[in-house]
Parts: structure tokens; C-alpha cells; sequence
């Protein structure tokens, strides 16, 4: 081969280089962020989680109910009348409930064992609840649910309720967290009242700012 | 200009070779880069979608966001707005248990949208079914044509 042949190969090498390095190029660079778009997939799919959860009641997901346990009160019952059906009510309205019924109550960061007649509606509705969202979730994010009310403190105690139920099994970085405010259903009179027969004190004449909302928070995670 | 036939001409070929071999790579890279592009552009544009389809299109008469009310007229309506920017929609609900109880938009064959696949998004969602609100999946899928 002579001169000029060496020539053309050593031109059409560096140009085969150039066309390399432009094609490694392109293969590297993304022109999407896919964290992005798991993101806004995230947001869209956690509001959507939330309003169906409002909107959807017990009865989809085989009904809920519990056992209201009469003894707590001092009282005995005949029968199995003391069981609560509530298929009819939506998921939130059945948070909601829960929050109202099974206010707790904190004296020096130790919870105080008050009776609790309803407080098996707690425990099944956490497994209720984390079953529903396994459904409309389905594996396809990790999630955190996380539910509570503002908490009342007064001079030696402090009121508040708070649930959550989480799976975040393989869950690798959280890529939203939405929220919802949603009312008990109770006025701030009422509630008042029922804080008052809780802890058998009279509130009247202290400021007192009660807020009967419970704040609702969705977490989801990739996986 | 004098070709010596055996040495210039095999390097003739050899660089000829090597050009066709890195512009085809080129050519693959930028296609991989484009459709990757398209695949997120019509990632966002499902779920746009699926959001106006949730709070204003299927939304029900007592404006209840997030309670799904199945209207084929105005999904009608809203496909063909978006058929003449050449976005064509199909839309499923589906019940958790897998029962179809609405669709609109044409069967999709896997082998007809092989250059330009279907891109999917599917939300949980609410559906007033005869009196009830249904838990569903509201299924969307967007494709240009």
C-alpha cells in the first residue's frame, strides 16, 4: 500500500473516531429526566388515590366492622347486638370516626388508659385500610399513609390522634407526598365537650383552639 | 487521480465500509434518542389527559371531583378535539376485579402501532355505577397518528 492509501485510512480513522464519540454521545445523553416523569405519574396517582378514597365506601372492599366493647363503659350486653356494621360509610368518613372516637390522650409523652369502648375500630380499620390501599395501589409504589389531627395541649396533657399504615417493602426514594384536610364530623362545641367528659375537667375559661380536622397524607415511593 | 487496483481500492473499501458501519450507528442512536423523547412527551400527554379526564370531562353533575360520571357524548366530544391535533385516545374502566364497564376508542393491535407504540396511564378512580361508586381503574391510552 502506498503513501496515499495510508493517507485515506488514517483521514477516514479520525473521522470514524468523531462519528464514534457524536454516537456515544447521543446514546448517553437522555433527553428525559424518567425521575421526573415517575414524579408527576406519583402526584397525579396519589390525588387520585385520595379522592377515590373519599369517594369509595366499605362495601367495596368486602364492608368493616368491629366490636364496641360495652364492658369499657361498665356495662354488660346480651347477645351480639354490640357489633358496628359500617359497610354503608366512605373510607374517609370511617377515618374520620375512628379519629373522633379514639382521641388519645398524652400526659408527660405517656398515653393514659382511658376507657375506649370503641378502640377496636382502631386496630381492624389500620388492617382495613392497609388492605384497600394494597388494591388500588397494586405494587405499583411504595406508600406511607399518615393521618392525624392537630393536637389539643392543655396545661398537663395533650389530645391528638394519629394513625398511619405504611408498605414500603423495596421502596427506594419517596417521589411525592400529598395532602387532605378532611372534617370530623363533629362542631368545635361538641368536640370541646367530649375532650371535657374524656378527662372529666371543665374547659370553660381557658383559650382553647380546637380544630376538628383531621389532615390526611399520602406518601409514595418508587420502587 | 490513479487508482494502483488491489492496495488504493481495498482502502477505498475499508474507509467506505467504516463510514456506512458509523453513520447507520449514528442514524440507530438518534432514533433511540427521539423515540425516547416522544415515548416522555406522550407519557405527559396521557397523564394529562387522564387528569382532565378525572376533574372536568367525567366529572358528575353535582361537580363531586374525583366521582366519575361515564358520559360517551362528551368523551366523544373531547376525542375529537384531540383528534384534530392528531392525538388519538382510548379510553377503559375497569373494575378492580377486572370487568370492563366502559370503553371508548378503537382495539389496539400490537402490530399496527409498532413504530409508534400506545403510551398507557392508569389511575385509580371512583364510578357512579347504577346508584353506587364503584372502585375502578381508569385506563388511558394515547397515541399520535
Amino acid at each position: 500500500m502506498n503513501e496515499r492509501g495510508f493517507g485515506y485510512i488514517a483521514d477516514m480513522l479520525v473521522f470514524a473516531l468523531l462519528l464514534s464519540t457524536a454516537t456515544l454521545l447521543l446514546a448517553r445523553v437522555s433527553p428525559v429526566d424518567p425521575r421526573a416523569d415517575s414524579t408527576r405519574h406519583a402526584v397525579i396517582f396519589a390525588q387520585s388515590t385520595l379522592l377515590s378514597l373519599q369517594n369509595t365506601t366499605a362495601d367495596q372492599f368486602g364492608g368493616f366492622e368491629y366490636e364496641f366493647r360495652v364492658s369499657e363503659l361498665g356495662l354488660s350486653m346480651t347477645g351480639g347486638s354490640a357489633r358496628r356494621e359500617l359497610r354503608h360509610k366512605t373510607i374517609t368518613q370511617l377515618l374520620a370516626e375512628d379519629a373522633l372516637l379514639n382521641l388519645r390522650v398524652e400526659a408527660g409523652g405517656t398515653d393514659l388508659t382511658l376507657p375506649q369502648p370503641n378502640r377496636d375500630m382502631n386496630e381492624e380499620f389500620k388492617g382495613f385500610l392497609k388492605s384497600a390501599l394494597d388494591r388500588m395501589i397494586g405494587g405499583r409504589f411504595g406508600y406511607r399513609l399518615r393521618a392525624r389531627t392537630e393536637p389539643i395541649d392543655l396545661e398537663f396533657v395533650r389530645v391528638h390522634f394519629e394513625t398511619g399504615i405504611e408498605d414500603l417493602a423495596q421502596a427506594r426514594t419517596q417521589l411525592c407526598s400529598e395532602t387532605v384536610m378532611l372534617s370530623l364530623p363533629t362542631s368545635q362545641e361538641e368536640l370541646t365537650r367530649r375532650i371535657e367528659e374524656m378527662l372529666g375537667i371543665d374547659l370553660f375559661g381557658q383559650d382553647l383552639e380546637v380544630d376538628p380536622i383531621i389532615e390526611m397524607t399520602l406518601e409514595l415511593w418508587s420502587r | 487521480m490513479e487508482f494502483s487496483v488491489g492496495e488504493d481500492l481495498f482502502s477505498v473499501l475499508v474507509v467506505t465500509g467504516l463510514v456506512i458501519v458509523f453513520v447507520a450507528a449514528l442514524t440507530h442512536s438518534y432514533h433511540v434518542y427521539a423515540e425516547r423523547r416522544n415515548a416522555s412527551e406522550d407519557f405527559d400527554l396521557a397523564l394529562d389527559i387522564a387528569k382532565r379526564l378525572r376533574d372536568q370531562i367525567l366529572v358528575g353533575q353535582n361537580d363531586q371531583i374525583g366521582l366519575l360520571e361515564l358520559s360517551h357524548e362528551r368523551l366523544e366530544d373531547y376525542s375529537r378535539i384531540l383528534a384534530l391535533q392528531g392525538i388519538n385516545l382510548r379510553v377503559e374502566v375497569r373494575t378492580l376485579e377486572g370487568e370492563s364497564l366502559f370503553v371508548r376508542g378503537p382495539d389496539l393491535n400490537p402490530f399496527e402501532h409498532y413504530f409508534s407504540p400506545p403510551v398507557g396511564v392508569g389511575l385509580p378512580a371512583a364510578v357512579q355505577n347504577q346508584g353506587l361508586a364503584v372502585l375502578c381503574e381508569l385506563s388511558v391510552q394515547v397515541w399520535r397518528g
